[in-house]
């Protein structure tokens, strides 16, 4: 039992020594009250806030528009290509930013709010299509036929008897991609322009170009305060319906009796507009002024890389070995807390309110700050840590853990308690109930997990490029060091791996 | 009254019906009965526009409803899984068809206690539908399906599943329902004494 | 059983890529640990004649990029995370002299940043190369040119301090007002010089970008092998060009200040100087290091270049950004 109390603590724990005392260690430095009232009377700081609002809320609006209609197209529907379809869409999620925006400034030609927007539907549809298609699948088709025999239309069937149901899970995706996007630096600070601020860059561009640290954490703490407003909002409700639906494999199109046009149009046109950035990358690897040319492909795969001294297998290895490592601390961690969220008795309420907020708040904070808080904070022996190695998957586990989480609730909530009695009666004991039929259940949303976390490992950027690294650079940082240099063979390479992540990622996607 | 005309309907490019015709004259009963997996539920399916069809036409009151979408249709179905919607109460699942037509809240919450009592079920409006039986899960089912008075009613299995008792006062009930209002309906059953009981007419289809 | 093995695995094999670091260097004086930005790549063995002249090994740990580094160093300074800092450039000098960050420090290197300019696109076109900034907001260059967002590149921070000191104080605004609305701003030197800049592996539409007098071998020695160049594609506007000059330093509270020293030394001798050209594309400060001939014959270092002194960088730097914003705006 106390090891089980034990258990219980290290999810907040983790999150607390790795992010809540960094952040307060830096807030306890440098903020002051005094600094907040001139940040907030400076006009040019109201227009960087209310710039990051409304372009977080229209990134969250476009990133709806296209995700919902593909989400339903390939969670209820089956028809060849859909696989590849699902796996091509949550690919860029992994993506290094400054790949993407490459890739959209590549084909818009022009930086602004719409190529922003753009670039932040192609990270962001993933989110939407992970969150909201599980619990999609586990809405009987069979109630949307009912409600049709009754004369509802497909309009009336969706806001009736879909959106109902799919709701809780929209609005956490929605917040997800809102925290995302009000946060977004790469993105931003590559297709935005140099006319678009948002808290974020300018978060970076006080305390590290300007080295008015003071400012940049007075802004850190408003984004986060907005944030906060946001996830507390969108709260899913305690009075949850349960959900006893069993899940139900998709139907094969060809069944689909009309309208078998509008599932293809939900899928396809989200899926151009996430693509074409990647199909710019992937042209990028071989072309060279207009002529075709492999060499940068057979450089790479030759095991160098031009202008630098690592090794290609090295990177990938590294970048390898960090994303197997976060993996399994985020989802071990991921799964306690979401194992404790699932037990619905009244008493733990406060636990799980506790639980529920610490564990989003890697969401919450900027990458500066946190990267620089650990620089300020585990700077002193014993505790040493900001240029040890371990710090990477570590602080890689840090942001994957809200995600993790928000897998895996959902499906730790849809078992119902009385298989677990059932196991018990029939003579299973507590752990083997847990291994047997937890466990078992939750493999899909275990190993959807391991996904996400193991590509948000090799995607990340922001924190990363502050930690002190020796001889562990990431397949991420080779990309925008290659790309930083000139040399059209230099150049191409840095695509290659791009595109090298872009089609390993396809691959395992669409699979899993 | 219902006519169905060649139809035909495949999956993955095996024949599942070919070339059924037959019909059921307004406000009487036709039972379709046959083995399982010969294709009595895709024949229902085919009917409220839930599968696709490969040929053949539909109508009603000779009126071509091939082309309709599902719920532009007016017929009701009733099948074994009820398929009642989680969410809502029972009388919400109730009124659902008749919000969906725009009636007014007065004239829908008199219908859904007119239903409640034709089913014998009183005083069940607000109960959630988890917490009912397999025989009140039904029943309510039926009553949803009736609600929105469809032109045709299909019965899908309507009593697979429940105790004997309750088969047989439930079987009791649809029949003076089915005779009451005269309506125009289609039974699958795999079970001889249900389509005796019920029908006028009977089909049986062989593998 | 299988699970845990394979957990068990992937501990060790981290484990075995972690093998501590800078840290406690005072217990292993034989290691000299040299802090420096990412894009720090020297030649392959480079420190191997150092190791074997005095029996320290080099341990070169990188964190961000210049900025990044300098700003992680200045908030920790006095207790450095190793003993050598590489990288702290004249635009950020005065900010590390403030904080004490370094005890002694030495320019290590310099390079230029300049306009580069397509020559093809010149020779199929009818209007020559320009030679002076002045020569920008004449109606034949208008939208010739990108450049980068000074407030987050290096580079377009070195052209507008370039240009201030070209025109001085008092007409360098007049000088970017006219050029408003010709002149395309990228966020970076990247997507400057590989998207918009016509010249390199882009297939943008700007002949005129701000880049490095050291860009052109770059182009020749990391070109393409099946469209391989005797000559660069681009090339360098001297009078554009303003100095960068990167400092080396040793870091306030290293309790390894012998072997740092010994360490500061070679990286300012001839060896290490002369691979600086072609690992890192930059110019030797020591005057006997000779050249490569890639860098003789394509790298340009201007014989009187555009400066502004660290202290006023530092003093002026924030205004500066924001006049030249509220005048691009």
């Amino acid at each position: 039992m106390t090891a089980r109390r034990l258990l219980s603590f290290l999810p907040v724990g983790f999150v607390a020594v790795f992010l809540v005392l960094p952040f307060l260690n830096t807030v306890d430095t440098f903020f002051s009250v005094s600094n907040t009232r001139d940040v907030l009377s400076d006009p040019s700081m109201l227009r960087i806030l209310w710039f990051s609002l409304w372009q977080a809320v229209l990134s969250v609006l476009a990133t709806m528009i296209f995700a919902i209609p593909a989400t339903w197209a390939l969670s209820r529907f089956q028809f060849p290509g859909a696989r590849l379809c699902r796996g091509l869409l949550t690919t860029p999620f992994v993506l290094p930013s400054i790949v993407v925006a490459a890739g959209v400034l590549a084909i818009s030609q022009r930086t602004g709010v719409v190529s922003i927007l753009w670039a932040h539907v192609v990270f962001n549809v993933a989110v939407v299509l992970r969150i909201v298609s599980p619990r999609w699948a586990l809405l009987n088709p069979r109630y949307e036929q009912s409600a049709a025999t009754l004369g509802a239309s497909p309009w009336q069937t969706f806001t009736h008897i879909v959106w109902p149901n799919i709701r809780s899970a929209v609005n956490s995706a929605a917040a997800l991609v809102f925290a995302y996007c009000f946060t977004s630096f790469g993105v931003i600070s590559i297709v935005g322009g140099f006319s678009r601020r948002t808290i974020e860059t300018e978060i970076f561009t006080q305390s590290v170009r300007l080295g008015n640290t003071d400012v940049a954490i007075t802004l850190a703490v408003l984004q986060m305060i907005v944030v906060l407003l946001v996830f507390q909002i969108s709260r899913p409700s305690l009075l949850q319906t349960t959900s006893t639906h069993v899940s139900s494999a998709p139907i094969p199109l060809h069944t689909k009796p009309r309208g078998r046009w509008i599932v293809l149009v939900s899928v396809v046109v989200p899926v151009i507009i996430v693509a074409l950035p990647l199909v710019a990358t992937l042209i990028r690897s071989v072309s060279y002024r207009g002529h075709i040319s492999f060499h940068a492909w057979t450089t790479v795969f030759g095991g160098t890389l031009p202008q630098l001294t690592v090794s290609t297998w090295r990177v990938i290895v590294t970048s390898l070995l960090f994303s197997l490592a976060t993996a399994i601390l985020a989802v071990s961690l991921a799964l306690i807390a979401a194992q404790q969220m699932g037990r619905q008795w009244f008493h733990y309420a406060e636990q799980h309110r506790i639980l529920r907020f610490v564990t989003s708040l890697p969401l919450v904070v900027s990458a500066a700050t946190l990267g620089l808080g650990i620089v300020i904070t585990y700077n002193t022996d014993p505790f040493a840590w900001r240029s040890h190695t371990w710090l990477i998957p570590v602080i890689h586990a840090l942001i994957a853990l809200p995600v993790a989480i928000r897998i895996l609730e959902p499906a730790v909530q849809a078992i119902p308690p009385s298989l677990r009695a059932g196991a018990a009666l029939l003579g299973s004991s507590p752990w083997h109930t847990w291994l047997r039929i937890d466990i078992a259940l939750l493999r899909p949303a275990l190993l959807r997990s391991v996904g996400i976390s193991a590509a948000i490992s090799l995607g990340e950027f922001g924190v990363t490029s502050f930690l002190t690294r020796s001889n562990s650079t990431t397949v991420t940082m080779t990309i925008s060091q290659l790309l930083g240099r000139p040399g059209a063979l230099t150049q191409q390479s840095g695509y290659v791996l791009a595109s090298l992540l872009i089609v390993l990622t396809v691959g395992v996607t669409s699979r899993a | 009254m219902l006519k169905v005309s060649k139809l035909s309907v495949s999956y993955a490019g095996a024949p599942i019906i070919s070339d059924l015709s037959f019909e059921v004259p307004t406000a009487t009963t036709l039972a379709i009965t046959g083995p399982s997996g010969v294709g009595k539920s895709t024949v229902l399916q085919a009917i409220c526009g839930l599968v696709r069809i490969a040929e053949g036409a539909i109508f009603i009151d000779d009126r071509d409803i091939t082309q309709l979408p599902t719920h532009k249709r007016g017929i009701g179905m009733v099948t074994q899984s009820n398929d009642l919607f989680p969410h809502l109460t029972v009388s919400q699942n109730i009124a659902f068809g008749l919000r969906m037509r725009g009636t007014s809240p007065r004239e829908t919450s008199d219908r859904v206690e007119e239903l409640l009592e034709l089913v014998g079920l009183p005083n069940f409006s607000l109960r959630e539908i988890q917490t009912l039986s397999g025989g009140e899960s039904r029943r309510i089912a039926l009553a949803r399906s009736l609600a929105p008075s469809p032109r045709i009613l299909l019965l899908d299995e309507p009593f697979n599943g429940l105790d004997d008792e309750i088969r047989d006062a439930l079987m009791h009930q649809v029949k003076s329902i089915l005779q009451s209002s005269s309506m125009t309906s289609v039974l699958v059953t795999h079970d001889h004494s249900e389509a005796d009981f019920l029908s006028s007419s009977s089909l049986a289809l062989v593998p | 059983m299988k699970r845990l093995s394979v957990f068990i695995v992937a501990v060790a094999s981290l484990a075995a890529c972690t093998s501590s670091t800078s840290e406690n260097v005072e217990k292993k004086p034989a290691t000299v640990t040299l802090l420096a930005y990412d894009a720090f790549t020297p030649e392959e063995g480079i420190f191997d004649e150092f190791t074997n002249d005095t029996g320290i090994t080099v341990k070169v740990v990188t964190g961000g990029d210049s900025g990044v580094l300098v700003s992680k160093a200045i908030l920790t300074a006095g207790n450095p995370e190793g003993d050598v800092l590489w990288g702290v450039d004249n635009t950020m000098l005065s900010r590390a002299e403030q904080a004490s960050l370094l005890t002694s420090y030495e320019p290590v290197n310099t390079g230029d940043i300049c306009i580069n300019a397509d020559k093809e696109w010149f020779a199929s076109s009818d209007i020559p190369i320009p030679t002076r900034l002045e020569d920008l907001v004449l109606p034949q260059y208008r939208g010739l040119l990108v450049t980068q967002d000074p407030v987050a590149s290096s580079p377009g921070l070195g052209f507008l301090l370039g240009t201030i000191a070209h025109f001085g104080e008092g007409k360098w605004r007049a000088f970017w007002e006219a050029l408003k609305g010709h002149v395309h701003i990228a966020p970076d030197w990247t997507t400057a010089y590989t998207v918009d800049f016509s010249g390199s592996s882009g297939n943008g539409k700007y002949p005129l970008v701000v880049s490095y007098g050291s860009s052109p071998p770059a182009e020749v020695l990391y070109a393409d092998p099946s469209n391989p160049l005797t000559e660069p594609t681009t090339s360098v506007i001297e009078s554009t060009c303003f100095r960068q000059t990167e400092y080396v330093g040793i870091l306030r509270g290293t309790t390894n200040s012998v072997a740092a020293e010994a360490l500061v030394m070679y990286l300012l001798g001839k060896k290490f100087q002369e691979s600086m050209p072609l690992s890192l594309f930059v110019f030797p400060v020591n005057q006997e290091a000779v050249l490569p001939d890639l860098f003789v014959k394509f790298a340009l270092r201007a014989k009187d270049p555009l400066t502004v002194s660290p202290q006023d960088i530092e003093l002026n730097r924030e205004k500066w950004l924001n006049e030249w914003r509220a005048i691009l705006l």
